[in-house]
């Protein structure tokens, strides 16, 4: 096609594109990405945590765990000590965001450890990959890429201190027992804290051999578990990156162009520096790239209040010159024409002949799907302390990608990793956002300026204005059945948006193997790409949080069209149980979809306006199949009674944790096909706060059911994969309710209102 | 609460934590009840 020829971001989506593959992959296999560590690594991390704080060593054979045993504690490994007293100190090495993995995490250690959850008091570690291993939250992959590590070093532990009692008790180590932070032989008994002294001299056991307990064993997972920071939350702990405080910090702003793309001609930075409590103003050229630190004016003041005072006097010149001038709707109406041709021009993938299918189906659907852009609106917007200091730039910082963010902010500073310092703040909402940390290197760029900590905090509308956004796209599909009812050929026309011409942009691709590319006889995908210059990204679940509303949703209107049952047409699809390429386990597939519309209870009788709808999807790793439960009146108002959510995981961690995520991705799912969209026009994002933005308040909030078959099969993250199916299984009822078929995203496109 | 956002989507919970207290200060179980 005849693309407008921009400029194009095309090495900072490279970096996001990766980081979704990274995000993604071994989707149905767990990697084991444990990293011993040398006693270099060791003391690497001993002068990285500073301050006294001495954590052991990594899982390594070498038996210098003495070296860490001052004062009777025990420290096998850089995750738990062990104080004479019995308090057990595990520390969580991975971002806290809300998915609750600073409580499950410690627990897989604890379970392992055989530890009494009430002896376990929590912390977050210090960021160094280099001992830890991954420090990301993203892709669901916390659980899965830390599972067996984290079960290791609990198991080494815990070898450790049974072959300390055994060598006091002078018995065999295999004959004794451990429950509740004791070991047990016969009738003696020794707690793990007084076992600490005697358990650091022991030889670390080999982590890759060391036993690990079978499920049927485990006394701490699965159960009910409250977060360890519930109660400084509710009691306003200062534990979130906004709320940093460090002596003698200096508050700052930074103003981007509001266009993406647009440099600073000139500033009245005279003018502001006179300002009241403006310590300093100055243009920051930047490196151009949305990840890191695109051009704008730095304000730095004594107070947020006076840096967000004299942000509104600013008056910069931009050069818009080479800005993004994207339109959505000029995106709709160009794709609405290319919706037309039954194919792109790019094929992804094509398995048998899905034109001849067609031709001799015994009945054909076509549609056209649409879904927007969306924003993450975390409720903490972005922001990051930094301070230069001892030759060392220190961040403290809510980001998602801690161990990145190293190796990305120095580049962006132009400095080496081993000067970046970064501390894991918690996260006020991450959805995807805080996977990017531009907000860490524009820190880092205003810190350079100043030699006392300085905190960035963005506004809420900034935050709106320079997202990486869920990008919109369009589907058109054409379906064939044949005489018997069954779907014989599917046809995708995907039009989606790219940055740099070639592929598309981060978020906004589809495989050709998933779900139903595997599934038919007949099958096409195709693209077509539309360029773009405003910023997109990973939003909750990728791809699958907008592309499983258009696939599931079209399967049920193939279904109606065959006048068949949706729960059979599906399952049918699914076929027999086998593992396909990509991951989807369609045995789990089918066994959730029937425990689905088992709890739901399917085909009951509903009363008049209500409609009940039903979709799957794998994502993730995960298996996950949703019923709604839906009402719809005479007004178009939509009420979500009840979803109830069938999953199938792998083993649950915090049965608390786990329902939390399920029950979160509904209403975050509902919220935003219900009424969320970010449109542009001439390159500015047209919302810029909630009252433009509306996320669900808690008078819609349906009631949500959640029920898990729990299995031996590797687990997996559950803060993506529930949220998929909420959109086609809403639209499912809508139609079984009002006989009204959503093929446009938000609901409030197609008349309705909550 | 009508005004509060939860962008989180724990409002099932919330819900049931309000039920939660203020059953119990029904029941004069919180030091408020009890005064």
């Amino acid at each position: 096609m005849n693309a407008q020829v921009q400029p194009s971001l095309p090495d900072v989506d490279e970096s996001l594109r990766e980081l979704i593959r990274d995000m993604e992959s071994g989707g149905a296999v767990t990697t084991f990405r444990a990293v011993k560590l040398d006693r270099r690594g060791f003391l690497k991390l001993t002068g990285l945590a500073g301050g006294g704080l001495v954590l052991g060593f990594s899982m390594s054979r070498e038996s210098e765990a003495a070296a860490s045993a001052a004062g009777g504690e025990f420290a096998p490994n850089a995750f738990l000590r062990i104080a004479r007293n019995g308090s057990i100190l595990i520390y969580n090495k991975g971002p806290e965001i809300g998915q609750g993995i600073k409580t499950a995490f410690p627990l897989i250690i604890a379970e392992e450890l055989d530890a009494k959850w009430s002896d376990v008091k929590v912390e977050q570690a210090p960021v160094n990959p280099a001992v830890y291993g991954r420090q990301s939250a993203g892709g669901s992959r916390s659980i899965p890429d830390s599972w067996d590590q984290l079960r290791r070093a609990g198991a080494v532990a815990r070898q450790m201190l049974i072959a300390a009692a055994a060598a006091q008790w002078k018995v065999p180590a295999a004959e004794c027992t451990t429950a509740d932070s004791v070991v047990m032989h016969g009738h003696r008994k020794a707690a793990y804290g007084a076992l600490a002294a005697r358990a650091a001299t022991q030889p670390v056991p080999d982590a890759a051999t060391v036993k690990l307990k079978e499920r049927k064993d485990y006394r701490l997972l699965g159960k009910w578990y409250s977060g360890v920071d519930n109660r400084a939350i509710v009691t306003g702990q200062p534990l979130f990156g906004i709320d940093q405080k460090l002596p003698d910090m200096k508050y700052a702003v930074y103003q981007r162009c509001p266009a993406t793309g647009g440099k600073v001609r000139s500033a009245n930075l005279d003018e502001i520096k006179r300002l009241p409590g403006v310590r300093d103003a100055f243009v920051i050229e930047g490196n151009g790239k949305a990840t890191e630190v695109m051009p704008g004016v730095a304000i730095i003041a004594d107070t947020t209040w006076s840096a967000f005072e004299a942000r509104k006097q600013l008056k910069v010149d931009w050069d818009d010159s080479a800005a993004s001038k994207d339109s959505w709707t000029a995106l709709a109406r160009r794709a609405a024409e290319l919706a037309k041709l039954p194919a792109g021009e790019l094929p992804v993938a094509n398995v048998g002949s899905v034109d001849a299918a067609l031709a001799g189906s015994a009945k054909t659907v076509s549609g056209l799907y649409t879904y927007p852009f969306v924003a993450h609106a975390p409720l903490e917007p972005q922001n990051c302390t930094a301070w230069k200091h001892d030759g060392i730039v220190e961040f403290w910082s809510p980001t998602q990608t801690a161990d990145r963010a190293i190796e990305l902010v120095a580049g962006a500073l132009g400095i080496t990793p081993d000067k970046v310092k970064i501390n894991q703040t918690r996260v006020g909402g991450g959805f995807g956002r805080r996977l990017m940390n531009d907000y860490m290197c524009e820190a880092g760029a205003i810190a350079q300026r100043i030699d006392v900590p300085v905190k960035l905090t963005w506004t809420r509308e900034q935050d709106m204005a320079h997202d990486f956004f869920r990008p919109g796209g369009f589907h058109s599909l054409t379906g064939g059945i044949d005489a018997q009812g069954k779907l014989v050929a599917w046809r995708n026309h995907f039009i989606t948006v790219t940055q740099d011409g070639k592929s598309p942009s981060s978020g906004a691709g589809w495989a050709g193997n998933q779900f139903p590319g595997l599934n038919l006889p007949n099958y096409q995908l195709t693209q077509t790409l539309l360029p773009i210059r405003t910023p997109t990204g990973p939003w909750r679940a990728p791809g699958s949080c907008a592309v499983a509303w258009v696939i599931q949703s079209f399967l049920h209107e193939m279904a109606v069209a065959a006048g068949r049952d949706h729960r059979d047409f599906l399952l049918e699809v699914m076929g027999a149980p086998r593992l396909l390429e990509g991951g989807l386990n369609t045995g789990r597939a089918a066994d959730v979809i029937k425990l689905a519309c088992e709890k739901a209870g399917w085909g009951r009788e509903l009363p008049a306006g209500h409609g009940m709808g039903l979709a799957f999807h794998f994502s993730h790793a995960g298996h996950i199949a949703e019923v709604a439960e839906v009402s719809v009146d005479g007004e178009r108002r939509v009420r979500l009674h009840r979803m109830v959510v069938a999953g199938d995981i792998g083993p649950i961690v915090n049965m608390s944790g786990a329902m939390n995520q399920c029950e979160g991705a509904v209403v975050d799912g509902f919220s935003t096909m219900l009424g969320l969209e970010i449109t542009m026009e001439n390159g500015l994002i047209e919302q810029s706060n909630f009252h433009q933005y509306p996320l669900l308040r808690m008078a819609q909030h349906p009631r949500v059911e959640v029920h898990f078959i729990q299995s031996d099969n590797p687990p997996t993250g559950v803060g993506e994969p529930a949220l998929p199916p909420v959109a086609p299984a809403i639209c499912n009822a809508i139609f079984a309710a009002t006989g009204k078929r959503v093929r446009t995203l938000p609901l409030t496109r197609e008349g309705f209102t909550a | 609460m009508a005004g509060n956002i939860c962008r989180c989507g724990t409002y099932q919970r919330v819900r049931a934590a309000i039920h939660s207290a203020a059953n119990q200060v029904m029941k004069g179980q919180t030091t408020r009840g009890k005064a």
